[in-house]
């Protein structure tokens, strides 16, 4: 009865440690991912990339001179490079963020295989040490 | 079938029973600690501050040896906390669905690890073992702090419950599971957790279920609060610094970069979110979510898509349109919506900075083409109606015309908040508006929701306060302010009391609120006396047949009946959905009807004022219902209803029932069953704490003639009954309603003589006290005024005036001619009485 006990949990945590916490781990760093790419609006700033700033249109009436209407088209152009710039910043400071989270990622998962050796190895250089 | 062997963690029970698998977090910590001393050791004799024994070697070692063994321990630990704990059982609802197929699974599966614990060894278990066990557990720590008991004396309790119990039941552990399983179904459980052990042992064990009737708490009380505290977990739970949760649902940077900018709304709106919070900072609870749902619906439509929220003030409705912008602001709510604001506008404020009217409208414009432009405003406006339609007066602008267009063509949207009778009266008959807004209302949040909102304050309170709550204590602010409260609705009732309470209760300086402080505090709000019975009170109702005799002449078994119906309505014995009580008062005029009211409303109540007096012979006409129940707002304020509402507890005095007009005669068919009445514009008025008292004169012939044929009246009541109803006076079921039919006698010469003496005794209290004279009062005196006094078609109503007729007279002479001197008592001969009596005649 010992015997199967130790089996039994011996199982569980191997397939713990090789299978359930590092798919866990990638879903933390997915889910990490999600939280960046929501807080820095990515996807909605790519898709809004050359929209006008808050919107700051300048708009004219039919029978104006060209002067006016050049004037507002300058607006508008200045506008949309306010815009665009500042959202290619922010996607460019997510982009970065993401891809450390990435990496960050990618490292803990494949260091956690290595966790129950190093555990070993700290505690035997600590007996050697003293 | 219960077999834990089954369980796929079985051996980690095992394990636990030898080693609890709490030690490896303890373990854990420990080392951690040990790092942090070695370590600073260590780093202490690297830069030469100290040398000795602990030699920069052996500092070391121990240093990193305690940090291997807390990576050790904390490894470990990891596995059992994520195998175990978050362990659920895939077919949670397979097994409730087995079970009620007839078949028998194991319904140890539905277990969650920490039950399993408890229920091992699984040998000759009953509630007080598994209780024992239980009592322990952490997160049971809240749950009795709630519930108001000491934990040790419960824990005492048990132990003698468990010497005393002997014998296994095979059967327990099966019910047990059984109920746990379905109390986790219900709260959204996927698995048997200690709380809904610890609840279902309660309900399935009588002497637990007494035990906590102690303290007013029955199982569902206790399931309840075990409800709670999962709830308050979930919101404990200590929030990491860098959390991707908080970050998944934030705002995030440049949302808003493709949306206008709004200057001129900002100043006079502010974000629904941003004003919610800074009233109710731990707001978490989401009831009515099926409303929130609805309304964002409607405004995610392409057309149509403005609301009107309608309810009364103080139902919950700004707090429904925050957990909607909650939603929306996190992008948890429908597509066209995500991302958007709700901005609260504060027309008041337009109009106070406007001036003049047409600038009001000029501001207006401005604003709304903001928020239209801007792409990603909601604007909500509280007291809608306010600002509807064409009243004149201070701060009475019509904004409809100006909304309207926005509405209509789809640029805005629009949330307005409103009343009843703001909605009903200004929005609904206002053609500009009609069809832009679909209205949305609240209904009356129930008691069990109340308690939940209440539950969410109490951290607030309690910490504001400094003072602890208890669920009895929140059970018996939500019973009392149901009762008593008529003119505001739930939620809002129920927290205004619970801050009261909390704010005597820190006056007092109290660390615990008791439900003796509830009852203290609404109870003076209301006027009534509430609670355990005190002294004087206790005895007043003991001795009520004595008191109303008192007052009351003769009426034997009248007052009796009253006084049996009074103790069951305090004691709470009857049901408490009805009045306190209703009674029919029979008999001829003068005999003490009226009289009997009012006594019962002085003692029961206080005072004599505590009454409304309703003359019937008023209301004979089917257009009389109007003034009964009003029949729109100018009306209502005059209404019999309204009074009633003002006056939740008082006595209700129907003066000769019986001209009433049948259709309010229907309406009482209501108020004596359901102890409610709704007006006429669809609020509801209660009428559970008052007592109901109808008079008539009906039958009174019959009455006299059964008196002067000496018939048993026991028997003589159903006649008169049968014979009401004969005589379509009243109809059976209006008669089965009343509490009590109660037959008042025609007075005997005896009552009146009494009577006689009453009322002498009452001029003998006023001369005393004016000039300090007295009447000697003899029985022929006395037997002279009641033969004055009484006439057959008034009764004894005459009585009075013939005191005041002759012997008030003939003081009035004596004292004028100086013949009553300070401190002297007259005498009055009965002679002298008949005499002035003639003279009068």
């Amino acid at each position: 009865m010992a015997e199967r006990k130790r089996a039994h949990m011996l199982k569980d945590y191997l397939v713990w440690h090789f299978y359930e916490k590092p798919r866990d781990l990638i879903r933390v760093t997915r889910f990490w991912l999600r939280a960046l790419n929501n807080y820095f609006s990515i996807s909605i700033l790519l898709r809004t990339l050359f929209y006008p700033w808050h919107r700051d249109v300048s708009t004219y009436e039919k029978g104006i001179g060209i002067s006016e209407r050049l004037n507002a088209w300058a607006n508008n152009l200045i506008s949309r490079g306010i815009g665009t710039i500042a959202r290619l910043v922010v996607v460019l400071i997510g982009a970065i963020s993401m891809a450390a989270v990435f990496a960050a990622g990618i490292i803990v998962v494949i260091g956690w295989f290595f966790v129950p050796l190093f555990i070993l190895l700290i505690i035997g250089i600590g007996a050697r040490i003293l | 079938m219960v077999d834990l062997k089954k369980l796929p963690f079985y051996p980690y029970i095992l394990l636990n029973a030898l080693i609890p698998l709490a030690f490896f977090w303890y373990f854990a910590e420990a080392f951690k600690y040990g790092l942090v001393i070695f370590g600073l050791l260590w780093f202490a004799h690297a830069v030469g501050a100290f040398s000795g024994v602990y030699g920069n070697g052996v500092a070391g070692g121990l240093a990193i040896l305690s940090f291997g063994l807390f990576a050790f321990f904390g490894y470990l630990n990891m596995f059992f906390q994520e195998k175990l704990v978050l362990y659920t059982h895939k077919d949670f609802v397979s097994l409730i669905d087995g079970r009620k197929d007839g078949n028998i699974p194991n319904l140890a599966l539905a277990l969650d690890f920490y039950s399993a614990t408890l229920l091992y060894p699984a040998r000759a278990l009953n509630a007080y073992i598994v209780l024992n066990r239980a009592l322990d557990h952490p997160r049971l720590s809240f749950v009795f702090e709630r519930i108001g008991i000491d934990r040790n004396a419960f824990r005492a309790a048990l132990r003698e419950k468990m010497r005393n119990v002997t014998g296994a039941d095979a059967e327990f552990l099966p019910q047990l599971l059984a109920k746990a399983m379905d109390i986790a179904q219900g709260h959204g459980h996927n698995s048997i957790a200690v709380g809904d052990l610890f609840s279902a042992a309660v309900f399935l064990d009588n002497y637990l279920k007494e035990y906590f009737l102690q303290v007013g708490l029955d199982e569902q009380d206790i399931a309840n609060i075990v409800f709670w505290e999962e709830t308050a977990f979930t919101y404990r739970m200590p929030r990491r610094r860098l959390n991707a949760h908080d970050l998944l649902y934030a705002e995030g940077i440049g949302k808003s970069w493709s949306y206008g900018y709004t200057p001129h709304l900002d100043r006079f709106a502010v974000d629904v979110r941003d004003y919610v919070a800074s009233k109710h900072p731990d707001l978490h609870v989401t009831l009515r979510q099926d409303l929130a749902d609805t309304m964002a619906e409607v405004l995610a439509k392409d057309s149509a898509n403005s609301v009107v929220v309608v309810g009364e003030n103080g139902s919950g409705r700004t707090e429904l349109i925050y957990a909607l912008a909650r939603d929306i602001r996190e992008g948890r709510s429908l597509s066209p919506l995500n991302f958007k604001k709700i901005v609260l506008l504060d027309v008041g404020g337009v109009i106070a900075a406007a001036g003049d009217t047409e600038n009001v409208q000029q501001m207006l414009i401005v604003i709304l083409n903001e928020a239209a432009r801007a792409g990603n405003i909601i604007l909500a406006i509280d007291n809608f109606s306010d600002y509807i339609g064409t009243e004149e007066g201070i701060g009475k602008v019509d904004i409809s015309a100006v909304l309207a267009p926005y509405i209509k063509s789809n640029v805005l949207q629009v949330i307005g908040i409103a009343t009843f009778i703001g909605y009903h009266d200004k929005i609904a008959p206002n053609p500009a508006l009609s069809g832009l807004f679909n209205a949305i209302t609240l209904p009356d949040m129930s008691a069990t929701d109340t308690i939940r909102v209440l539950e969410d304050y109490v951290p607030h309170f309690e910490q504001r306060y400094r003072a602890g709550i208890t669920y009895p204590v929140l059970k018996e602010i939500v019973k009392r302010t149901d009762e008593l409260i008529a003119d505001v609705p739930f939620p809002q009732k129920a927290v205004s009391a619970l801050e009261e309470v909390m704010v005597s209760a820190a006056s007092h300086r109290r660390r615990i609120v008791t439900v003796q402080d509830v009852d203290d505090v609404i109870g003076r709000k209301a006027g009534v006396s509430l609670g355990t019975l005190q002294g004087g009170e206790a005895a007043k109702l003991l001795d009520l047949e004595n008191l109303l005799h008192q007052r009351i002449i003769g009426q034997d078994l009248a007052v009796s009946l009253i006084a049996q119906a009074m103790k069951r309505g305090r004691l709470e014995v009857a049901s408490h959905k009805k009045p306190i009580g209703s009674f029919l008062f029979l008999g001829p005029t003068g005999v003490g009807k009226t009289e009997t009211a009012k006594a019962l409303a002085a003692i029961y109540f206080g005072a004599e004022q505590q009454m409304v007096r309703l003359d019937m012979s008023e209301y004979q006409q089917p257009e009389d219902e109007a003034r009964f129940i009003g029949s729109s707002k100018n009306d209502l304020d005059q209404a019999f209803i309204t009074k009633v509402r003002e006056k939740p507890s008082s006595l209700i005095l129907l003066d000769e029932i019986e001209k009433a007009h049948p259709k309010i005669l229907n309406l009482f068919l209501q108020i004596l069953d359901d102890g409610r009445l709704t007006d006429a514009i669809g609020r509801t008025v209660s009428f559970r704490n008052t007592i109901i008292i109808a008079t008539s004169n009906a039958g009174s012939n019959m009455i006299r003639q059964a008196v002067e044929a000496h018939k048993d009246f026991s028997s003589f009541h159903k006649e008169l009954l049968d014979y009401l109803q004969n005589q379509n006076i009243f109809t059976p079921e209006f008669l089965n309603r009343f509490d009590e039919t109660v037959v008042f006698k025609p007075l005997t010469k005896e009552n009146l003589i009494a009577i006689a003496q009453l009322l002498m005794a009452s001029l003998n209290d006023r001369l005393r006290q004016a000039h300090d004279i007295t009447v000697a009062v003899t029985d022929d005196m006395l037997d002279a005024i009641a033969d004055i006094g009484y006439e057959p078609e008034f009764g004894a109503r005459p009585m009075r005036r013939a005191i005041q007729d002759t012997v008030e007279s003939i003081v009035a002479d004596k004292l004028l001619s100086g013949k009553a001197p300070r401190g002297s008592t007259l005498a009055i001969s009965a002679a002298d009485i008949r005499a002035k009596a003639n003279v009068r005649m």
